[in-house]
């Protein structure tokens, strides 16, 4: 039994290798195409050092991660030292040994004041990218710079080429910035002021949400968010996949074939029960980690994302290649426990007063839960008029499990990359 | 059916890789030797005498044409950054930056600079053939012919004479231009410049609607010394004449320009060739990265017109790219795309003023007559 099992799974992991050889052979099809001139960016974001979950310091403890890309072709004309051998030719090796003069040079001409002060910045290497025209190196920081104005003095280059820009990005304490500084004519921004206006109107819009619930009774916390839970998953399509995953193999009523037809009770009850069990585990599942997360118990980690994608992905290869041991409605609520996770983040936004998040909460699951019931509903109103067909099997099931496998192999990459 | 989903699987994968491309994609070295970037040659950009700034700079201009990469537009300027927009600064410097804006497709900038300069240093040849091309790319041919005649009376008899061939062949007279650029030709023995006559005489055939003489003349050209711009012009002509393959076939060894890019797009498109979408996706992220810098739109407005017309088929966008063009250079491939796109949206009132600013410019050329005849409106 042993060897045939090693050799399965060998088989099935040259399979899931397959999309990184794929963009691998993509890469090299394309050359490095330059374009435009010089540009360096910056994106800023949210620091991934767990945040606290208290309603009054989650808005003011997060400190912000910066990232900085410059072309390596930049990089050799300001640092004379980059192509050591002088080949003209970089290998990882020369630049492996240059971090530090790199990370020094990134230092001294690109700062950032917080609030009048100066708020030192420790850069580190991070990665190397592949960007349209030509490799990148990708550095690293983070700031505590929670109030005040938020400048960046962007001086690099400046001897080297007069075109050379800073194109800055991302969020900025939940606001989308856009920024581009020039070390020749503007080398310096106000990031917080560039959007004061618009984190002004959020937090004017915040503080009347906040306001409202203060004087709300709990059944209108729950009136306001049972709504919501509906929406979220309704319009949360992962979770939808993940259920039609889930609910595609599960048979309810057999095909047209006529000598099957006395069969057709006999079958329909296992089905039934079946798909209970199923969604009834995928319920428990996120019932528990909704709560748990939403009540700061837990905090569900940056891979959330990229994991309910993955879920969905094993859940229709498992219809695919089914695995005997392994019991639906158990992977229903493991898997149930991810997808609550990512249900709670919703939750945790809301900053409801610790009264009313009982109520809140209640109204969230209980929506959520409607609105998976009615999915539910549908898909076997579907099935009931489907199934019938003699090649449900091959279309519907396998065809259905190969196109949600794609869609989540999609997301995957999608979220890992935007990570 | 067995290898459908599975197909359909790794062509969603294959797209779903190319997305993350476009952005930034980690990549992981593997070793130490792995090479990361391949170099051009050094270029020192931090220069105090004006000898070499002007050694730089040349160089660095010379990467940017070879590499079709503008960042060394942006080294050049570094290189002059001392005598930049100098009202003082030596004449070949001044000319250079004049290049650079040029370059850049900053025509006006680059006139500017060059007037100052010339009215400073009269006997500058490389001044006035420069100054004369923006001239006639601005469609200015009598000021252009007076520029000429500056190159030949500082000096550069040979460049003055082919100035002025190439503006006497815009404004119709194709057979003398062919007559004297092939006498030219016999009279210097350097490749480069016999290749740069020869391409003069391609596209001087080329508006006399001779096409199997232009794209002999191209490829004899290219066969001398091969150039970027010649090679354009040769691709535009096979693809204008249905010949993608042969267009692909000739710009695959050439750096990837928004212009080349554009060019292999629509050659895949004319083939049916389903990766015309991949590098039309690929030339909508350039243009993007163009708006995000605050590059100005009129700069790029020929090739976003181009894309419009024969990749998006979006005529009325492609007018508005098309005029936005014609502000800046009114080469006959701009007069082709402002009047073809104008006359695809159904401008009547825009096609009849064009037609009419077409015959007062005095140029004269074949591909343009069937858009010029007012009989077809559409």
């Amino acid at each position: 039994m042993k060897p045939f099992i090693s050799m399965r799974t060998a088989i099935q992991t040259v399979r899931l290798a397959l999309p990184a050889m794929l963009c691998m052979l993509l890469n090299l099809a394309s050359p490095a195409w330059a374009h435009k001139a010089s540009d360096a960016y910056l994106q800023l974001g949210q620091a991934s050092a767990p945040a606290s979950h208290n309603a009054t310091s989650s808005t003011t403890d997060k400190s912000t991660a910066l990232k900085y890309s410059i072309a390596l072709r930049d990089l050799d004309a300001a640092l004379d030292t980059l192509d050591i051998d002088n080949n003209r030719s970089l290998e990882w090796g020369e630049v492996r040994q240059n971090l530090p003069a790199i990370q020094a040079w990134v230092g001294q001409g690109l700062l950032l004041q917080c609030d009048g002060q100066n708020a030192p910045l420790s850069w580190a290497f991070e990665s190397l990218e592949q960007r349209s025209d030509g490799a990148y190196i990708r550095l690293g920081s983070t700031a505590a710079c929670p109030r005040g104005d938020f400048v960046i003095t962007y001086q690099l280059m400046q001897d080297v080429d007069s075109t050379h820009r800073l194109l800055v990005g991302g969020q900025l304490q939940g606001q989308s910035i856009a920024a581009v500084a020039s070390p020749q004519n503007k080398p310096t921004v106000n990031l917080r002021a560039a959007s004061a206006q618009a984190v002004q109107a959020v937090q004017g819009a915040q503080s009347v949400q906040s306001a409202l619930p203060a004087q709300q009774s709990g059944p209108a916390a729950f009136m306001q968010f049972f709504p919501e839970g509906i929406h979220h998953i309704a319009t949360g399509y992962d979770h939808l996949a993940f259920l039609l995953a889930l609910m595609l193999p599960i048979m309810l009523r057999r095909g047209s074939d006529s000598a099957q037809a006395a069969q057709t009770l006999h079958h329909q009850r296992p089905g039934l029960v079946a798909l209970l069990r199923t969604v009834t585990g995928f319920t428990i599942g996120h019932c528990i980690t909704l709560v748990t997360a939403t009540l700061g118990w837990i905090t569900p980690p940056t891979w959330v994302e990229p994991a309910i994608a993955i879920s969905i992905g094993v859940s229709a290869w498992l219809n695919l290649y089914p695995v005997r041991w392994l019991r639906q409605d158990v992977l229903a609520l493991g898997f149930g426990l991810v997808h609550g996770l990512g249900f709670s983040g919703l939750m945790r936004e809301a900053n409801v007063s610790d009264a009313l998040l009982p109520w809140a909460l209640a109204g969230f699951n209980l929506g959520v839960e409607a609105g998976q019931i009615a999915g539910v509903a549908v898909w076997c109103g579907l099935h009931w008029v489907v199934a019938r067909w003699q090649r449900y099997e091959q279309v519907v099931v396998r065809g259905g499990s190969w196109a949600l496998l794609a869609l989540a192999s999609y997301w995957t990459l999608q979220r890992l990359s935007s990570a | 059916m067995y290898f459908f989903y599975p197909t359909c699987l790794a062509l969603l994968l294959a797209a779903s890789c190319a997305l993350a491309q476009a952005a930034g994609r980690d990549m992981q070295p593997t070793s130490d030797s792995q090479v990361l970037e391949t170099l051009p040659a050094r270029v020192r950009t931090s220069t105090t005498t004006p000898q070499a700034a002007a050694l730089a700079a040349r160089q660095a201009i010379t990467l940017a044409r070879e590499t079709a990469d503008t960042r060394y537009l942006g080294r050049a300027q570094a290189s002059l950054a001392r005598w930049w927009n100098q009202s003082d600064a030596p004449v070949e410097l001044a000319v250079l930056q004049a290049t650079v804006h040029q370059s850049r497709h900053e025509f006006a900038a680059a006139r500017t600079i060059l007037t100052q300069a010339l009215q400073r240093e009269p006997g500058h040849a490389q001044g006035w053939l420069t100054l004369a091309t923006l001239e006639r790319v601005a469609g200015n041919y009598p000021t252009a012919m007076a520029a000429c005649a500056q190159v030949t009376r500082a000096g550069a008899a040979l460049y003055g004479a082919a100035c002025q061939l190439e503006t006497a062949s815009l404004q119709g007279q194709h057979d003398e231009a062919r007559r004297a650029l092939a006498a030219l030709q016999r009279q210097t023995t350097d490749a480069s410049t016999q290749a740069w006559l020869g391409s003069l005489s391609a596209e001087s055939e080329e508006r006399a609607g001779r096409d199997s003489a232009a794209l002999a003349a191209y490829q004899a050209s290219l066969a001398l010394a091969p150039d970027g711009y010649t090679a354009l012009a040769a691709a535009d002509l096979l693809l204008r004449t249905s010949q993608a393959g042969a267009a692909l076939k000739l710009l695959a060894d050439q750096p990837a320009s928004d212009a080349v890019l554009l060019r292999r797009a629509y050659a895949f498109k004319l083939q049916k060739d389903p990766q015309w979408q991949a590098l039309s996706t690929e030339l909508q992220a350039r243009f993007a990265a163009l708006d995000q810098r605050g590059d100005d739109p009129a700069t790029h407005a020929r090739e976003r017109a181009l894309a419009y017309l024969w990749l998006d088929a979006d005529a009325a966008k492609a007018w508005q790219s098309a005029k936005l063009n014609l502000t800046l250079q009114k080469e006959p491939l701009d007069w082709w795309l402002a009047l073809q796109s104008a006359q695809r949206a159904g401008q009547t009132a825009e096609l009849a003023r064009l037609r009419t600013e077409v015959a007062t410019s005095g140029l004269r050329d074949a591909r343009l007559s069937h858009l010029l005849s007012a009989g077809k409106t559409l």
